[in-house]
């Protein structure tokens, strides 16, 4: 916290992205002074910004067991917990999620060193001295997010033990489930089938939020195509197409999805192979469509912001020159 | 084999000409030019690294002060982990109980293993005396105060290890073991039997080549192999901070960490894509199927 409000943010002196003019173009503005996380980022894995925390995984890929650290929106270290699963000789995490108790809640898949494995999800208490684990097979989760009643939604599809499926396996089953704490479920949407490459079923290609009354999942593919799905508290399931680059020459990256307080949903996407042209949109709901808003604040030397996540009404991003630092900046629609 | 602990305001090697002359890491072996910096700025740096986190690690990414100069955290030069990292790292308490600890990395004809040393009044004492004799009083005073900041702002949080662990299926059905009822994988297994081909491979220095594919923000998702075996294909998904998006698209060189037997084989990357250094990936290659 001392750090963060050290490097607090200074000046908005320029335009991250030149890609409109702001007088025409909505525009995210600085909303408080940035935060900078007493820990290095530095070679760990992407963190998580979730449940207006910054979930880090402390080990590397594979370990048999997992550890996490957990800073607030202060910056301060709230939580240091192990996820551990008895014979473990593997573990792989995809996603953890924070709930509002502040227990974690992860889904992954575990191996015994005899090659036997199951994906899971699990539950570590607020405290870190308790565990809930539920094995998910046939089901593999590969995102997950915590709503605010504290019950569970992921993206996963059904595999076979050899994580195939080429046999055995349900091509119906839905992929956006809802569950309750101990693992019942509530709720199925979007059957397997209705996605051509598996690859939109990746962590690496969807981003699963949650807001107050909604759920919703950002996927794409290279591309450029894709849909964001939003399920509202009456379990009906909205389905948008995901913003277009104005020209896509070579892979679309998504940088990041949030859904602040407000219900407005935000991403952060740009051309993978091109230095210029990141953009961030938002959805207009009634519309259908997502309008085009930029990014004020420091000038920065890079070319993209990554949005981290939601933090109440505002937007978590870090932008490259931050990397080193590991500070991140909150930005609010401007009024 | 020196193990030496270094004092907290040890300058850290802010640029490459603050770093030794010569340093091996694990399969690394680099000759890094000039001489260690005497300069004042670099010792203040050592200071600036310290105190804004005093209850964090110290940033080795920080250090970087110049493009040529690069960061601190060279993997090409690092595979055995971080060698240049030798100035000292606060890690806060790391264990749940209160202290301090600094972990020093010095520079010796092999890797070694950070050493952690438990900063007590004593110790504390011994340290304040060699400020004092070392540093001109005002550097002495200053870090005196640092440290006395760290300290007053650190709040350990314990590493908690769950004592109650609670195994279900998704039915709810209890279950004694979480691997209960499964068919052992044969891909897996065969995979696991692999690594040590894998560690053969890396013990010949030849590394892992690897496709950096998509990058998701500031990570990436890769596609190795190790030259010269047969099926130890992998795909790796890594999605590790600090990836250049240069790399993206591009063959990249990849290092190598053989860990245990049953934790895989973890990588560090580094490239040779454009030119530049790619650091860093890290992951453990466990898919059998790649091509």
């Amino acid at each position: 916290m001392f750090a963060g409000k050290m490097f607090g943010c200074l000046a908005v002196a320029a335009l991250v992205a030149p890609v409109a003019a702001v007088g025409e173009t909505p525009s995210l503005v600085p909303s408080r002074a940035s935060l900078t996380i007493p820990y290095s980022l530095d070679g760990k894995r992407v963190p998580f910004w979730t449940g207006n925390s910054l979930v880090v995984e402390q080990s590397v890929l594979g370990v048999a067991s997992p550890s996490v650290l957990v800073f607030d929106s202060s910056g301060t270290q709230v939580l240091s917990a192990t996820l551990t699963i008895p014979e473990a000789a593997q573990t792989y995490v995809d996603g953890y999620a924070r709930s509002a108790d502040g227990s974690i809640a992860a889904c992954g898949a575990s191996y015994a060193s005899d090659g036997r494995g199951a994906p899971f999800i699990a539950l570590i208490s607020a405290d870190g001295n308790a565990e809930r684990v539920i094995r998910m097979e046939p089901y593999w989760p590969v995102l997950i997010t915590v709503a605010p009643d504290g019950t569970l939604w992921t993206v996963g599809y059904e595999q076979n033990a050899n994580r195939s499926e080429k046999s055995g396996v349900n091509l119906n089953a839905s992929v956006l489930r809802h569950f309750d704490r101990s693992g019942k479920p509530l709720g199925a949407f979007l059957p397997r089938s209705s996605f051509r490459n598996p690859v939109e079923l990746n962590r690496h290609h969807g981003y699963l939020l949650t807001s107050a009354d909604r759920v919703g999942w950002f996927h794409w593919l290279n591309d450029g195509q894709g849909a964001y799905h939003e399920v509202s508290p009456a379990g009906e399931i909205t389905s948008y197409p995901i913003p277009r680059l104005p020209s896509l020459k070579t892979d679309l990256m998504v940088d990041g999805v949030a859904m602040p307080d407000f219900g407005d949903v935000f991403v952060s996407m740009r051309d993978a192979g091109l230095h210029e042209g990141y953009f961030v949109f938002k959805l207009d709901r009634q519309l259908g469509q997502w309008s085009q808003t930029v990014l004020s604040g420091p000038r920065v030397a890079g070319d993209f912001a990554v949005l981290w996540g939601s933090s109440g009404s505002d937007l978590v991003f870090q932008l490259p020159s931050d990397f080193r630092t590991n500070t991140l900046r909150f930005f609010a629609p401007q009024r | 084999m020196a193990r030496t602990v270094l004092p907290l305001w040890q300058p850290l090697p802010a640029t490459t000409s603050s770093l030794p002359r010569s340093c091996t890491c694990g399969s690394c072996r680099g000759a890094f030019p000039a001489s260690r910096s005497n300069q004042v700025r670099n010792r203040l740096t050592s200071l600036g690294q310290g105190f804004p986190d005093g209850r964090g690690v110290a940033l080795a990414g920080r250090l970087q002060r110049h493009p040529d100069h690069r960061s601190a955290f060279h993997f090409h030069r690092v595979l055995g982990l971080v060698c240049q990292m030798r100035g000292p790292v606060w890690v806060g308490a790391s264990d749940g109980r209160s202290g301090l600890y600094l972990e020093s990395f010095s520079h010796s004809e092999s890797w070694e293993r950070p050493e952690n040393v438990c900063l007590t009044p004593t110790g504390l004492r011994k340290m304040m005396v060699y400020v004092s004799r070392w540093y001109p009083s005002i550097i002495g005073l200053a870090a005196t105060l640092a440290i006395v900041v760290s300290i007053l702002s650190i709040r350990p949080v314990p590493q908690h290890k769950p004592d109650r662990i609670r195994i279900t299926t998704a039915s709810g059905r209890p279950l004694r073991n979480f691997f209960d009822g499964l068919k052992p994988d044969a891909k897996l297994r065969v995979n696991l039997a692999h690594l040590p081909k894998a560690r053969e491979c890396g013990s010949r220095k030849q590394g892992f080549l690897a496709h950096v594919g998509r990058m998701l923000g500031i990570g990436a998702v890769v596609h190795a192999y190790c030259p010269g075996l047969p099926c130890m294909a992998c795909e790796v998904d890594i999605d590790y901070t600090y990836c250049h998006s240069e790399c993206v698209g591009k063959w990249a060189l990849l290092g190598y960490k053989p860990g245990p037997a049953d934790q895989g084989l973890q990588m560090l990357a580094y490239s040779l894509c454009n030119g530049q250094d790619c650091n860093c990936y890290f992951g453990t290659c466990n898919n059998p199927d790649c091509p």
